[in-house]
């Protein structure tokens, strides 16, 4: 393995993850994707499995367990659908709010974000479990 | 302050389900020391304190308390907190009973442990209990049909897992399975019951329906059949009784609890809550009679029979609430006070009779144990009170009892005193059992535990004031809860006078002695018991039940093409559906298709997807199939791009690529022999029927899509596309509906999504697990 697949190896995943957040904000107006977001990255971490081998891949992520990582994002989509509920609205409602961020200036935060980052949650640990799942065991 | 009152009477309903889940979440965090105490400590704080709420609201309600909030607006259903004076009467019991029996646990898991080997830890125990107790105040205190039919089921549940506690053992896993089906079948029925009352009154709020009950007749005629099933099923009444000794084998302070104070309350309270509703009804004094009778005459002849202690508990409790259901049947202002207390005496007694009979099991039947003096006189307290001797609680029971039935039909007299001769005869065979004055040489006396002794002898005292001061119970509890269901008081005298009730009483008393004294020159006469026993019933329902679940899952067959053909038939119908009701207006006029969208070919897209498809039944090889697909997928995303809708061809091209990498890992997965074997073996036919099937499926699907395009008449979608984004602050309409109905889909997308992962998982460590 060269020096320079062991860099771009290590780089793929954090870059991928990169793509996937500003899908997962969504650049253009529009709301974000978390579900292209999760895809993106779980296809970079892939990508990483191949260039460097699984298990060295895999020791760089080292204390990441997916199945986790899907049970906190099916958590958080239920959660933040269930959130309007306290406050007396329907199933699902959106509500949003104006905060400043010192960095990016005044920034309209929408409640479908929190839903939107559970699904690239339950989307990118969905998608490794059943990857590593399906590998042969000796690569 | 009746605002704070059904607050405070929310949060009793609400705490058990807190410290249950507290329980279940927490079981791990706890050391091996305090696996013990932390559970049994949080269980009985929070039964206190629902206790101490409960007790508050019995002093300080102006009743009845009602609140009501909306649940499911569009429905009409609500939610919220109802407590009359018969409400009152069930939760002053419960909650109490549920206290004691949560104080009683701690020693006693401890011994169940020991003596029957359970396994459950006991923050499951002490869950479940918590659970129950929650879910049962919850229908007490209910103030929607709907409401009240979650809680009802969520007591089914928990008395599914009380009963199958000790999951190891088969008779306990048998138990909790026929007491599941049992009250599973009783809970539909209320469903059914529930929807004809709530349709046939306009609402489901309980006191709107008590206050203008609906027109009775046809529909409200079989709710009323179907609330009777499910009252008889939850009260263990004939011939739905079979369930109750069967759940003798879940550990006895859940017995004490759950089964005299609480599951079978549930079908009175049903029965009485809903009594104003039917009682004018015809149908109802009969059936609710009869109902009663029976179960009293069986319960009783079975609890003679029956050998165990906590088994002649059982069938005695059986024929107990049958006097109630009897009672009940009556309808009149003095049969229902009668009933309630009857019901309120009877629940003290019969869980000190089981905390008594757990005692006794915790001794080992050894009268040397310490403070066995003090278990006896209980037991001796508690059983002559149940047998309806004078000056004890019990008696003024049978005398409320006896006093009402005497202006009745005949039968109920009759089979009342009967059945009132019997009570001495098992109760004295439970006497003799369970103190029996027996030594065990080879062991050392245990010392009884204070905190099992407690409850028994806080209930044999209560039982023996209520004997002395029989107004208490009847001003303070019964008596506005009775006028609450009635409407009027009533004249129930509690004074002793030489009258046909008290003479009856003497009899019956005596009658029962003299019996007891000579069972052994008829007690023959109950071996002809199984005979005629609705257990047989039981099991040949079951058999049945078992049989149609046989024949279901042959449609399981795990043959692809028949799944597929089930799902291609929905489709097809769907369609079929939708053009039969689609207006004419909808249907397309002209058809017309773009070969050329602007710059790029898009027919040329086409053509390429539709040549990978067919090429991809031609190849013979799975890898080469995988990848012609992968090739089609990557085409309808160049499809996308040139119709201009570039981001939808982004994520199809990210979509294909993890399909195509699953799809290339789950076939390395094959092992290389059977990999050939699969790729060199026979092709599955061509038929002419599936071509016409696989035809006929996608012109469905390509017209219901067609249709969805061309559906642009209608306006209402586009106005509430206006009228939502002015107000999510969207910027577009396609953002405005991502973020509307997008959701939900989403939502449940993602949910599939998570289960088939699982899925997966399971399989493969399956495979691994077999193979390793």
């Amino acid at each position: 393995m060269t020096p320079l697949i062991r860099l771009v190896g290590g780089a793929i995943p954090p870059v991928a993850a990169l793509i996937s957040v500003t899908h997962l904000v969504g650049v253009e107006h529009g709301p974000g994707d978390g579900f292209t977001a999760g895809i993106i990255s779980a296809l970079g971490i892939t990508l990483a499995y191949e260039l460097l081998g699984y298990h060295e891949a895999r020791d760089r992520l080292r204390g990441l367990r997916f199945e986790s990582v899907l049970g906190a994002g099916l958590a958080i989509v239920l959660l933040s659908a269930m959130m309007p509920l306290v406050a007396g609205q329907p199933f699902l409602a959106e509500s949003r709010a104006g905060i400043h961020v010192p960095l990016l200036g005044d920034v309209s935060l929408s409640s479908s974000l929190l839903f939107d980052i559970g699904i690239y949650l339950g989307v990118l640990g969905g998608a490794m479990v059943a990857i590593e799942n399906l590998r042969k065991e000796d690569e | 302050v009746p605002g704070s009152l059904a607050a405070a009477l929310a949060a009793a309903v609400a705490i058990p389900f807190a410290a249950a889940l507290l329980l279940f979440a927490g079981s791990r965090l706890w050391t091996r020391a305090s696996a013990r105490s932390i559970p049994a400590g949080l269980a009985v704080a929070s039964a206190a304190t629902l206790t101490l709420l409960v007790a508050w609201s019995w002093y300080a309600a102006a009743l009845p308390v009602h609140v009501r909030v909306d649940w499911m607006r569009t429905l009409g259903i609500g939610a919220g907190v109802y407590l009359d004076g018969l409400a009152l009467i069930f939760v002053v019991v419960a909650a109490p009973a549920g206290l004691l029996a949560c104080i009683y646990s701690g020693r006693f898991l401890a011994h169940e442990r020991r003596s029957r080997g359970l396994s459950a830890a006991d923050a499951t125990y002490y869950g479940y209990l918590l659970l129950f107790l929650g879910a049962v105040l919850g229908v007490f205190v209910a103030e929607d049909l709907v409401q009240l039919y979650v809680f009802w089921e969520l007591t089914d549940v928990a008395s599914f897992l009380l009963i199958g506690l000790n999951w190891r053992d088969a008779r306990s896993r048998a138990a909790a399975v026929k007491t599941g089906i049992i009250t599973a079948i009783g809970g539909l029925a209320l469903l059914v019951a529930f929807v004809i009352l709530a349709e046939a009154a306009g609402t489901s709020s309980i006191p709107a329906i008590l206050a203008a009950p609906p027109a009775g007749g046809g529909a409200v005629d079989v709710a009323l059949v179907l609330l009777v099933i499910a009252a008889a099923t939850k009260s263990a009444q004939f011939p739905f009784h079979g369930w109750l000794p069967a759940a003798m084998v879940a550990p006895t302070p859940v017995n004490a609890f759950v089964d005299s104070a609480a599951v079978l309350a549930a079908g009175v309270y049903l029965l009485a809550r809903f009594l104003p509703v039917f009682a004018g009804a015809p149908l109802w004094e009969p059936l609710v009679t009869i109902v009663g009778l029976m179960s009293m005459v069986v319960g009783a002849v079975l609890a003679i029979g029956a050998r165990d202690l906590k088994w002649i508990l059982a069938y005695s409790t059986i024929s107990q609430y049958g006097f109630i259901v009897a009672l009940l049947g009556g309808a009149s202002s003095a049969g229902v006070t009668a009933a309630l207390f009857f019901f309120v005496h009877h629940a003290i007694i019969k869980a000190g009779l089981f905390f008594v009979a757990g005692l006794a099991d915790y001794a080992g039947g050894d009268a040397r144990a310490r403070h066995v003096s003090l278990a006896t006189a209980a037991a001796l307290v508690l059983a002559l009170s149940l047998a309806a001797v004078p000056p004890l609680g019990g008696f003024w029971m049978k005398e409320a009892f006896l006093d009402v039935v005497l202006g009745r039909t005949w039968p109920l007299p009759v089979l009342g005193f009967v059945v009132a001769a019997l009570t001495p005869v098992y109760v004295l065979r439970f006497l003799t059992r369970a103190y029996a004055g027996r030594t065990i040489d080879t062991m050392a006396p245990v010392r009884l535990p204070g905190s099992m002794l407690a409850p028994a002898l806080t209930l044999s005292v209560v039982t023996m004031s209520l004997g002395l001061w029989p107004e208490a119970a009847l001003v303070g509890l019964v008596q506005p809860g009775a006028s609450a269901v009635t409407g009027g008081l009533d004249p129930l005298s509690l004074s002793l006078h030489l009258g046909p009730a008290l003479l009856l009483s003497i009899g019956a008393l005596t009658l029962g002695a003299v019996l007891f004294v000579t069972r052994h020159r008829w007690i023959g006469v109950l071996a002809l018991g199984p005979a005629w026993s609705v257990d047989r019933l039981w099991a040949m329902a079951a058999t049945l039940l078992t049989a149609v679940g046989r024949r279901v899952l042959r449609t399981q067959h795990g043959l692809l093409s028949g799944y597929a053909s089930v799902v291609l038939l929905g489709l097809l119908a769907l369609v079929v559906f939708s053009l039969a009701t689609a207006r004419a207006a909808t249907v397309p006029a002209e058809v017309r298709v773009a070969w050329n969208s602007g710059e790029a070919p898009l027919g040329l897209f086409v053509i390429l997807v539709a040549t990978a498809c067919v090429l991809s039944f031609t190849l013979r090889r799975h890898l080469q199939v995988v990848l012609v697909l992968g090739a089609a997928g990557f085409l309808i995303a160049g499809v996308f791009a040139v119709a201009r809708a570039p981001s939808l061809g982004l994520v199809q091209v990210h979509v294909e690529t993890l399909i195509t990498v699953l799809l290339l890992l789950g076939l390395s997965r094959i092992p290389t022999e059977a990999r050939e074997r699969l790729d060199s073996g026979p092709r599955a036919r061509m038929t002419a029927l599936r071509l016409i099937a696989a035809a006929v499926a996608g012109a469905a699907a390509a017209w219901v899509s067609w249709l969805a395009i061309e559906h642009r008449g209608d306006r209402a979608v586009a106005d509430w596309i206006e009228r939502h984004a002015e107000t999510s602050g969207a910027a577009d309409p396609v953002a405005t509906v991502l973020l509307y109905v997008r959701a939900l889909d989403t939502l449940g997308e993602v949910f599939v999504f998570g289960a088939t992962t699982a899925g997966v998982l399971v399989l493969v460590r399956l495979v691994r697990g077999r193979a390793g």
